[in-house]
């Protein structure tokens, strides 16, 4: 078997071999006939009568030697492409077709990939939801818009609800340092990342005094920024970056392994307290801006929870 | 023109293996010549066919090819048995034989009950 793949590849130079050996064959036939008293002509053609078809023998050749059925293919493709370079047009159809057959099925599959695939990195995730508001005026559901006024009445209000957390979908603009960089962001309370259970890799998560206007110039990085941006360098904690022109100070950097929900193809970068000032809590008709997740005593059941 | 017989496959084999173990190793054409003459013009054998026979053989390993000069100073391929071609040879050689002779007493059995 080694020896048919390694004839394979060196093809060119047996078939010239064995063409050189066929013509000697041939040639001493030749002077034989000559010999026994024929015409150079006749010589010729009597020894090529007696030999047979060539091209049928050098097929034949490789048959034995190699491995037939690769010279097969390869046959096919040098085919294929000749019929292709004749008819461009129809080639080109063929090509698209498959283009566009690949991309979209690529694209069907990053979106189950990272909807359905990946797993949470969550503690517990089935006890996670994501809330929405129902607007009573015209019996709409509008999808995670929570006023945070109503969510703060459901932290005191629903026994089934162990905690509540809001977030506001940004984006930030880092300056300084390389060069100004537009990221993804996201304003937490400072208990998402508890209600996620998840915890930093380096720092600290928020507190409680940092929702509080003017405490708040801290920001939380994610694990790909720090490693991108900051060199994966340990001691960016206490230091402090320009983030919309606001400095603030590095506090934590968050794991890759957590995404935040709704978030697939942009993952949030940066975090920063989410700071409720009076005039948006005290808004008449509800300020819908928010993303709502709430997270229910363990052994609540989904009816419930809803029942509260 | 003479009936060509249709040789078999197997029985090429054998006979090239004896040629080369009788004359030493040989040339293709030679090879051809010699089984030629052998068997008193009877086989004709397609010269190409030698050559397809030569190929099996050595990829079993018992002839080895060697590049040399012939009588008349062409370069052409030299076959010479190898030791497993041998035993290869001495073994079919023990088959025919045996296949022969039951045949023969076979037929002088069936001339007798005429």
């Amino acid at each position: 078997m080694l020896t048919r793949i390694r004839a394979f590849f060196r093809n060119r130079k047996l078939d010239r071999d064995f063409s050189q050996e066929l013509e000697s064959h041939i040639s001493m036939m030749i002077e034989e006939n000559i010999r026994r008293g024929m015409t150079p002509d006749e010589a010729r053609r009597a020894a090529l009568m007696r030999f047979g078809g060539r091209a049928s023998l050098m097929e034949q050749h490789r048959e034995i030697r190699g491995l037939p059925v690769l010279d097969a293919f390869l046959q096919d493709v040098r085919y294929a492409f000749r019929v292709i370079r004749k008819n461009p047009g129809f080639a080109s159809v063929a090509i698209l077709s498959l283009g566009i057959g690949i991309a979209a099925n690529t694209a069907m599959f990053s979106l189950v990939n990272a909807v359905l695939l990946r797993p949470l990195a969550y503690r517990d995730p089935q006890r996670i939801f994501d809330v929405g508001e129902l607007s009573f005026t015209n019996g709409t559901q509008l999808p995670n818009l929570v006023n945070p006024m109503h969510a703060k009445e459901w932290q005191k209000g629903c026994p089934s609800v162990e905690q509540v957390s809001l977030m506001r979908g940004a984006t930030g603009q880092l300056s300084g340092g390389a060069e100004s960089l537009s990221v993804p962001a996201a304003d937490v309370s400072h208990n998402l990342f508890a209600l996620f259970g998840v915890e930093p890799i380096f720092g600290r998560v928020f507190l409680p005094e940092e929702e509080i206007e003017g405490n708040d110039r801290v920001v939380i990085l994610s694990e790909s920024l720090w490693r991108s941006r900051f060199n994966s360098d340990s001691s960016v904690i206490g230091t402090s970056i320009v983030v919309d022109s606001i400095s603030r100070q590095v506090v934590g950097v968050l794991p890759a392994s957590f995404r935040m929900p709704r978030s697939t193809n942009s993952r949030v970068q940066i975090f920063r307290p989410l700071v409720l000032s009076p005039e948006e809590i005290g808004r008449v008709g509800g300020n819908f801006n928010y993303g709502g997740l709430i997270r229910v005593r363990s052994g609540v059941t989904m009816e419930r929870r809803l029942r509260k | 023109m003479s009936d060509k017989s249709e040789i078999l496959q197997g029985t090429l084999d054998l006979m090239v293996l004896k040629t080369l173990d009788a004359m030493g190793p040989m040339h293709g054409y030679g090879i051809a010549r010699r089984i030629e003459q052998l068997s008193e013009e009877a086989l004709q054998v397609n010269q190409g066919t030698i050559y397809l026979c030569l190929v099996r053989l050595v990829q079993r390993k018992w002839i080895k090819p060697e590049w040399g000069i012939s009588d008349n100073n062409r370069k052409a391929k030299f076959y010479s048995i190898s030791r497993a071609g041998r035993k290869q040879l001495a073994a079919e050689t023990r088959d025919w034989q045996r296949v022969s002779g039951v045949i023969g007493r076979l037929l002088q059995l069936a001339t007798r009950a005429e």
